[in-house]
């Protein structure tokens, strides 16, 4: 196939996975913590009212 | 007169810069950059105003880790909570790319070959070395199952040799061939119907209409493969790693 | 890798501050001063309307918090504009 040329594939595999490491830092660091820092906090309301 | 001399054209990657060896700055990596940009408006720039219930772009987010955090738990138990960011990042990042690559004009990363078999098979050589290292020589009984008669075991054993290995490719050949194959019939399809409706009879031009429908439904197609290769990916890997974790 | 970026579950909890025998009547009455406190240093009332300032604040008051779907639609109009200029640079330009 044409577009699979060779000459990118360094590039490709560099950007990519340069990219997903970064998303996982992230996600890890800020992103989840975060959205189950809200669930507890409802987790927690509903309790403390019962 | 065609206006695109072949389908493939669309899969083309451009330089900006021509001379950095592997750090150039190319259309590949301009869309990886987007997509994290996206990836930070959904997850960061929503949660922004601190409230415990809010828009509905919140519930999106949410629905999508719940369902993340469900997968995970279920395949790999407790022991798998600490892969959860690898499944969230992965998923997060093959959607919004496969999203983006859907509005026309715009170019698919996941249907770069290249890209997503190289991904695969670090994730399996990745997981054979965590089987390896944690369960030493025992991880080699990942390839007997468990009550089969003597006579098989030879035959068994090479069998499911060749398919632990045959799963380094087939995770990513799945994902890129789907992405590469639905993109290539919508461009072959459009095509199809630019020559009928541009043609000078006024039949054929009626006729051109009927390929819209096909389209209307491989467009529409195209959406849901896009959401379901994704999770199909991250699956897959949750069981080969619960395979690896677990023995079984 | 992973193991290194866990946090603590005490920092996502919120913190403790009422038990079941600080707040019954009868031995264990004596703890109760630290609820009151813990209550009474609250905020009350309606939370602080947030002036926007910088375009992002102002961006998200008008569309995101208001549910409107306007966002998406800038989505897709951005990247249509972005992979039409990419592809007339570097494809239609060069067509005849």
């Amino acid at each position: 196939m044409p577009q699979l040329v060779p000459f990118f594939f360094l590039n490709q595999m560099f950007w990519g996975y340069l990219i997903i490491l970064i998303m996982i830092i992230l996600s890890s660091k800020f992103v989840l913590p975060r959205v189950l820092s809200i669930y507890l906090s409802r987790m927690f309301m509903l309790k403390l009212k019962k | 007169m065609l206006f695109m001399n072949s389908p493939l054209e669309q899969f083309e990657i451009n330089n900006f810069v021509n001379n950095l060896s592997f750090l150039k700055f190319t259309t590949f990596s301009l869309y990886c950059m987007l997509v994290l940009g996206v990836y930070y408006m959904f997850n960061m720039y929503v949660f922004k105003s601190g409230k415990l219930i809010s828009t509905n772009y919140n519930m999106f987010i949410e629905a999508l880790y719940s369902t993340m955090l469900n997968m995970v738990k279920s395949q790999m138990g407790n022991k798998g909570n600490k892969y959860f960011p690898l499944m969230y990042s992965l998923f997060m990042f093959m959607l919004f790319s496969n999203l983006i690559s859907m509005i026309p004009y715009n170019f698919a990363i996941n249907a770069q070959l290249m890209f997503t078999i190289s991904l695969s098979m670090t994730i399996w050589m990745g997981l054979t070395m965590l089987g390896l290292i944690k369960h030493k020589f025992e991880y080699f009984g990942l390839f007997m199952p468990s009550g089969t008669s003597l006579p098989l075991v030879p035959f068994l054993v090479m069998i499911e040799m060749i398919s632990n290995i045959a799963r380094s490719i087939s995770l990513g050949l799945r994902l890129g061939a789907n992405m590469l194959s639905g993109h290539l019939l919508l461009t072959i399809l459009c095509g199809l119907m630019f020559d009928f409706i541009m043609s000078s009879s006024f039949i054929i031009a009626i006729l051109g209409f009927i390929p819209l429908i096909m389209i209307l439904g491989i467009v529409s197609l195209e959406f849901a493969m896009a959401a379901k290769q994704a999770y199909v990916f991250c699956v897959l890997t949750c069981s080969y790693i619960k395979d690896a974790i677990y023995l079984h | 890798m992973s193991t290194q970026f866990t946090r603590k579950i005490s920092s996502l909890i919120p913190p403790k501050i009422a038990s079941p025998s600080s707040v019954s009547t009868g031995k264990g009455m004596g703890n109760m001063t630290r609820v009151i406190n813990f209550y009474q240093n609250l905020p009350r009332g309606k939370a602080p309307a947030v002036v926007p300032k910088t375009f992002s604040e102002k961006y998200y008051q008008k569309y995101i918090a208001t549910n409107s779907s306007k966002p998406l639609v800038h989505f897709i109009l951005f990247f249509l504009t972005t992979g039409y200029s990419l592809d007339y640079y570097f494809h239609l330009r060069h067509e005849h």
